[in-house]
This record gives C-alpha cells, structure tokens and sequence, in this order.
C-alpha cells in the first residue's frame, strides 16, 4: 500500500513539474487527482483505525459520543487541510488562509459543547 | 490502480496536446483560436476531475460520519 502511495506522488509530482513549464493551469488538476487516488488507496485503512478507536474507546467504557466528535473533527481537519494546499499551490495564499480560519472556526464550535462541560465541571469543583 | 492513476496521464496528455495547439495556432495568426483551444482543454479537465471531487467529498463524509 505505501509502495503505491510513493509511486502515485513520485509519478504525480513529474508530471506536474513537466505540465508547469507548458501549462500552469493544470497543475491544481494534477495535485486534486493525486490526493483523490491517494484518499481512495487509504481509505480502507483509516476505517479500520476509526474502527479500532472506537472499538477500544468501547472497552475502556468511554462514552462514544466524544470519539465520535473526535473523528469529526479530525474529518473537518482534513477537507480543510486539502482545500487550503490546493489554494496555496495556486498560488492563492489569502483563500487559503480564509478556509484555514473555517475550518478553525468550524472545529471549535464542534468542540463547544464539551469545553463548557469541562469548564463547568472545574467551576463545580472549585470552591 | 491501473485505471486510477490513468487520469493523472490523461490531465498531463490533455496538457501537453493544447501547448502545442495553442503554439500551432498562435503561429499561424489564429489568436483567438488558440485561446478558446485552451480554455476548451481547461473545461475538458475540469470536467473530468468533477466526478473525481464528487467522490472524494463522499468519501469524506461517509468515512467521519460528518
């Protein structure tokens, strides 16, 4: 499997080193279909770890909800880290720098829930 | 995999055909020509890599259950 990760990143980033001198425009192309067949090469692998987590949060008596905001937030982490290296390798680096603060924004109103629950819980304790 | 990385050599393909109808054009005082050959090979791309994106963002979405 990271054999053929390497050879799809190795074989992408020459063809976009040769498309860049004749047509720049392709580039962003190049790299989105990169990161697609990559996605599609592990994502078998990152639903057996999401499994594993879960699994082993289960045992230990976790309750599965905070796994499960964890792994959306690790989710909305990586839409945002794909969306802001393509505008950053189009040379965009202002979007890139808005959809990071999305995505910032985004996962900390998905963790508000549970930062008041542990604020709450340190105010209860405090006399 | 074979049919997976295909599209990487489709784009560069696509690529490499229009700089060099775009060169052909622009010497044979087709300006205007070698500009929509280009834009058209843009569109070409674009619209094969729309599917690619479709299915990326599912299986995002299906994967971290957002």
């Amino acid at each position: 499997m990271m054999i053929k990760v390497a050879a799809v990143a190795v074989i992408g980033a020459a063809v976009s080193v040769v498309l860049r001198h004749i047509k720049p425009e392709y580039c962003i192309g190049v790299a989105i279909a990169c990161f697609v067949i990559i996605m599609m090469m592990i994502k078998d692998d990152i639903a057996a770890v999401i499994d594993t987590m879960l699994l082993s949060a289960n045992e230990m008596g976790i309750d599965s909800v905070y796994v499960t905001l964890i792994i959306k937030i690790i989710g909305v982490a990586y839409l945002t880290q794909f969306a802001s290296s393509i505008c950053e390798d189009a040379g965009e680096k202002a979007i890139a720098m808005k959809v990071e603060f999305a995505g910032r924004i985004s996962i900390i109103l998905m963790s508000a829930p549970l930062m008041f629950a542990v604020i709450n819980l340190i105010s209860g304790i405090l006399p | 995999m074979g049919t997976d990385i295909d599209i990487i050599y489709k784009i560069a393909a696509i690529g490499i055909i229009t700089a060099v109808l775009y060169q052909l054009l622009k010497n044979s005082k087709h300006e205007e020509l070698a500009l929509m050959t280009s834009l058209a090979g843009l569109v070409v791309v674009l619209f094969m890599l729309l599917p690619q994106i479709s299915l990326l963002f599912t299986t995002i979405k299906s994967l971290f259950g957002l």
